[in-house]
């Protein structure tokens, strides 16, 4: 029942509000108070909470190195900085990965570990990743948008459009921004030798149509809407 | 809300046996059929009094923030029911007084007695006057409504469920231009905020022209099962409601409220709005609720 997907996905962001990971960065947990608990005597939970805020700073640091890179138009630049974010992201993806060892019930390690994997191009892996932080918090927007990305790098457009529709019920920010990835992915696909495909050229109808839909129903689901209609 | 009290809710929601008259309950004025409201301009009572307003629809209204057609400060659907059930100017079912009566009447049919032990498990006496609303509010908390052709095209993405007519009233209906998402707002498209306090509701209430008064928004899904239309059912049907919004249109006032339409529809954007209007009907909703007479 759609209806209760909305309803309870919209309530659970407004009652968990904290901890709002932000799509692509992420807030760090809340670490022990330094000197107070040294790492051998602290629980698995706070071990992993650790590994988590490590792995996360790593994260930022490789994303803004990505950025550099992306942005660089010297090659010695470019190269540099592409190889500095492949590192970190690396000691990232390793950290996570340790993260939902000693802590499997944290959907946000799960949700990063997938986020590196996707950065380091292994799609599969991100995907196994998502579907474990979504299947420990069903609502949890950034996976959803970050799973559809996944989706997309793979071609599994009608996976895609789904992801899209759920978070379309409970995010729109994050909507929009799986949308404009679709954009870029057809955009990719029309630019590759031999050309789009005719389910590409569908694919594109359904996003202009998706694009009508959402100017028009801006009011429908403006930021806040969903949480504040409880 | 476990699924016993919902049941239990439900059959007292149809019980005539609440009523000072012994055949009235509260599907004598909202019928689930249309989408649990009635066919009547004002409602009436068991005794046959009329009410000052229209029955409204009972849509999603776990999610309302405040209940009733002018009331801001009722706040919950256990205060509300209080309303109909101990009302005496008029009377609707007409409890007041009765109360310990029609729990004990309650009590002495086994049928009842198993269902509110089932319900409220941890209670010697649960057949209660407070636990006969706790399980009508619980049922009331099921009427959720969000399949209609509307949500499939915009929340399924089934781009075929709305006709190119209904596509073009929901632009004009979320358009500046019409206005009506100014209001009818949000995923109920109803007023359902809270003010700035974060409490009364006040916000969601305004003046379309149709009242001296303030009014909270009402919600437009499955509002082409709710005829008449407005607190006073004074519209007896859809396009009578279009015309009362494009008049107001051809003839702006400086006191009208500034989201409502600045000119007059034209008769393919009436069409089009109806249309609209039309999609937002959930038959699954109906359906599921209909069997319940
Ligand atoms: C005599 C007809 C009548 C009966 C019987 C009746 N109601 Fe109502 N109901 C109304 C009217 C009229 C309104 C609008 C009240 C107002 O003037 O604001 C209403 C409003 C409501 C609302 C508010 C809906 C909203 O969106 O704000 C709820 C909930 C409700 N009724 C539930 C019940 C329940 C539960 C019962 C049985 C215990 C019941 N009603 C019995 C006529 C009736
Ligand atoms: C200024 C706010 C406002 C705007 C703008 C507005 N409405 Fe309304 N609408 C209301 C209010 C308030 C009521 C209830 C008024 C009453 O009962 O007297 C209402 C009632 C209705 C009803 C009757 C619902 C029922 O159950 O009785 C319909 C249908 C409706 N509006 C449709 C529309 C459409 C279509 C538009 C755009 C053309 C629109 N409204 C614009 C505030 C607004």
């Amino acid at each position: 029942m759609r209806i209760a997907f909305l309803i309870s996905s919209a309530t659970l962001m407004l009652t968990l509000g904290s901890p709002a990971f932000a799509n692509g960065g992420g807030a760090m947990h809340p670490a022990p108070p330094p000197g107070q608990l040294p790492p051998r005597e602290a629980t698995p939970a706070q071990r992993a909470t650790a590994l988590y805020n490590d792995a996360l700073h790593l994260t930022k640091k490789a994303d803004r190195a990505q950025e550099t890179a992306t942005a660089a138009t010297d090659a010695g630049k470019k190269d540099k900085a592409a190889h500095e974010a492949n590192d970190e992201y690396t000691a990232a993806h390793a950290k996570f990965e340790q993260a939902t060892q000693i802590d499997p019930a944290m959907p946000e390690a799960w949700n990063y570990l997938g986020y590196t994997s996707r950065k380091l191009g292994r799609y599969l892996d991100a995907l196994a990743a998502y579907d474990k932080a979504l299947s420990l918090k069903p609502s949890y927007a950034d996976a959803l948008e970050y799973r559809g990305e996944a989706y997309l790098a793979v071609n599994h457009v009608p996976d895609a459009k789904q992801a899209y529709l759920d978070l379309y019920a409970s995010n729109r920010a994050l909507a929009e921004k799986l949308l404009n990835a679709m954009k870029a992915w057809v955009t990719a696909q029309r630019a590759a030798p031999g050309g789009a495909s005719a389910g590409v050229e569908d694919f594109d109808h359904w996003i202009q149509e998706r694009v009508q839909i959402s100017a028009q129903t801006a009011s429908l689901t403006r930021a806040g809407t969903a949480a504040s209609w409880r | 809300m476990s699924d016993a009290k919902v049941a239990l809710g439900r059959r007292l929601f149809f019980e005539p046996r609440l009523s000072v008259t012994g055949n009235y309950s509260c599907a004598s004025c909202h019928d689930p059929a249309r989408a649990f409201s009635d066919a009547r301009r004002v409602a009436i009572g068991a005794t046959g009094q009329a009410l000052p307003h229209n029955a409204m629809a009972l849509v999603n209204v776990a999610y309302n923030v405040s209940f009733g057609w002018a009331r801001p400060q009722v706040h919950s659907l256990e205060t509300q029911m209080l309303e109909p059930m101990l009302n005496e100017h008029p009377v609707e079912l007409g409890m007041k007084g009765r109360e310990a009566a029609v729990s004990g009447r309650l009590a002495a049919d086994p049928d009842y007695a198993r269902d509110f032990a089932a319900a409220f498990p941890p209670e010697a006496a649960p057949v209660t006057f407070g636990n006969v609303v706790k399980a009508i509010s619980a049922f009331e908390r099921t009427l959720i409504s969000g399949n209609s052709p509307f949500d499939r095209y915009v929340f399924g993405g089934e781009h075929q469920a709305l006709s190119p007519e209904a596509k073009r009233g929901m632009a004009l209906f979320f358009s500046g231009r019409a206005g009506c998402a100014g209001c009818h707002s949000g995923f109920n498209f109803a007023g359902n905020w809270r003010d700035a306090q974060g409490q009364t509701g006040r916000a969601s209430f305004a003046n379309n022209g149709a009242s001296s008064i303030p009014i909270r928004v009402p919600t437009l899904r499955n509002v082409a099962l709710t005829a008449p239309y407005m607190h006073d059912g004074r519209f007896a049907t859809l396009d009578a409601v279009l015309e009362h919004y494009s008049a107001i249109g051809a003839r702006v006032r400086p006191d009208y409220d500034p989201r409502l339409p600045r000119s007059p529809f034209t008769a393919d954007e009436r069409a089009d709005l109806l249309s609209f209007l039309n999609s937002l009907t959930d038959e699954s909703f109906v359906k599921r609720f209909a069997q319940l007479r």
